[in-house]
C-alpha cells in the first residue's frame, strides 16, 4: 500500500503529477494503467519495487472537503511526452492532511505494479 | 528500565551521524525500525533521485520510539524533502502519520476511517511539539495499541 509520503509535496512544488486515466478511452482500468505506465515510463525511470495507485477525483475531492475543509484541483496538464498529464494542485501546508486522506482511499484492488 | 531509557535517549541525542542513530535504536531492541531505517538512508546515499534523509528529522524519530513505549512501532517512509515518515494503521480503515520536522515539532494527522462511509468519523490535525502532539492523538494511540 502506499505511504502518506507518495502524495506528500516536496517544498516549493505547487502540485503532484497524475495521469488522467479516462484519457485514453480504455476498456478497463488495467488497460489504462498500461497506457499511463508506458506515458510515465518515457519521462522517468520506474522502479521494479514501485506502485502506481488509481484514485476516482471525486472521492479524493469529496474526502478532502469533507473533514478536511481543503480543495483539491485536479488539471488536466498534457505535456508532448505524456498527453495523459494531469496536475494535482494541494495546500503545502495542509500536506500531511491531504495526504492521509488520499491513502485511505485507496484498496489493495487499486494498486498496481510501476512495471509491468 | 527507566536508567535504560535515559541511556538509550542520551545515546540518540548524543549521535552525530545516521548511522548512530540506527545502532542505538537497534541496542534499545527496535530492530524492524533501526533495519528500515538504515534501508532508507542507504536509498537516499544511493539514488540520486532520492533527497538526502534529513538528519534532525531521524534524530527526532527516534527519540519518540525510544521515550514513549506506549507507540507501537510504526511503517516508516520518507516524504520528498528527506523528512521522516511513521505511519499506523488504526482499525478498521483509519490511519495516523506523522512528519518529524527539523524542529523538533511533528506534523500530525489522524483519522479513524475514509470520509463518506456514512459512519461517525473522527480526525484530528496539527503541528505540535512531541508530547503535545501524543496528547493530541492519544484515542487513536489506544485504538492502534489495542489492534
Amino acid at each position: 500500500m502506499p505511504t502518506t509520503g507518495a502524495f506528500t509535496l516536496r517544498a516549493g512544488e505547487d502540485y503532484l503529477s497524475v495521469n488522467w486515466l479516462e484519457y485514453f478511452g480504455a476498456a478497463n482500468v488495467e488497460t489504462a494503467v498500461q497506457l499511463a505506465r508506458a506515458a510515465v515510463a518515457r519521462q522517468l525511470e520506474l522502479r521494479a519495487n514501485g506502485r502506481l495507485a488509481v484514485l476516482n477525483v471525486g472521492a479524493a475531492r469529496g474526502a478532502i472537503a469533507h473533514d478536511a475543509g481543503l480543495s483539491l484541483r485536479i488539471e488536466h496538464m498534457p505535456t508532448d511526452a505524456d498527453p495523459s498529464h494531469s496536475a494535482m494542485f494541494t495546500d503545502g501546508a495542509h500536506r500531511t492532511k491531504i495526504a492521509i486522506e488520499l491513502v485511505v482511499l485507496i484498496s489493495s484492488d487499486d494498486v498496481f505494479p510501476a512495471v509491468g | 528500565m527507566v536508567t535504560q531509557e535515559i541511556d538509550h535517549r542520551a545515546r540518540i541525542a548524543a549521535a552525530g551521524t545516521p548511522d548512530e542513530v540506527i545502532e542505538a535504536l537497534r541496542a534499545f531492541g527496535l530492530a524492524s525500525a533501526a533495519e528500515r531505517l538504515a534501508y532508507l538512508l542507504g536509498l537516499s546515499i544511493d539514488d540520486p533521485e532520492e533527497p538526502p534523509l534529513n538528519f534532525e528529522s531521524m534524530l527526532a524519530l527516534a527519540d519518540l520510539l525510544v521515550c514513549n513505549d506506549r507507540v507501537p512501532e510504526p511503517v516508516l517512509s520518507t516524504d520528498p524533502d528527506g523528512l521522516l515518515l511513521a505511519e499506523w494503521r488504526v482499525p478498521p480503515e483509519g490511519l495516523m502519520a506523522f512528519e518529524f520536522l527539523p524542529d523538533k515539532r511533528i506534523r500530525f494527522a489522524a483519522i479513524s476511517a475514509p470520509a463518506a462511509r456514512g459512519t461517525e468519523r473522527t480526525s484530528v490535525y496539527g503541528t505540535l511539539p512531541k508530547d503535545e502532539a501524543l496528547a493530541a492523538v492519544a484515542p487513536f494511540l489506544l485504538e492502534i495499541g489495542h489492534s
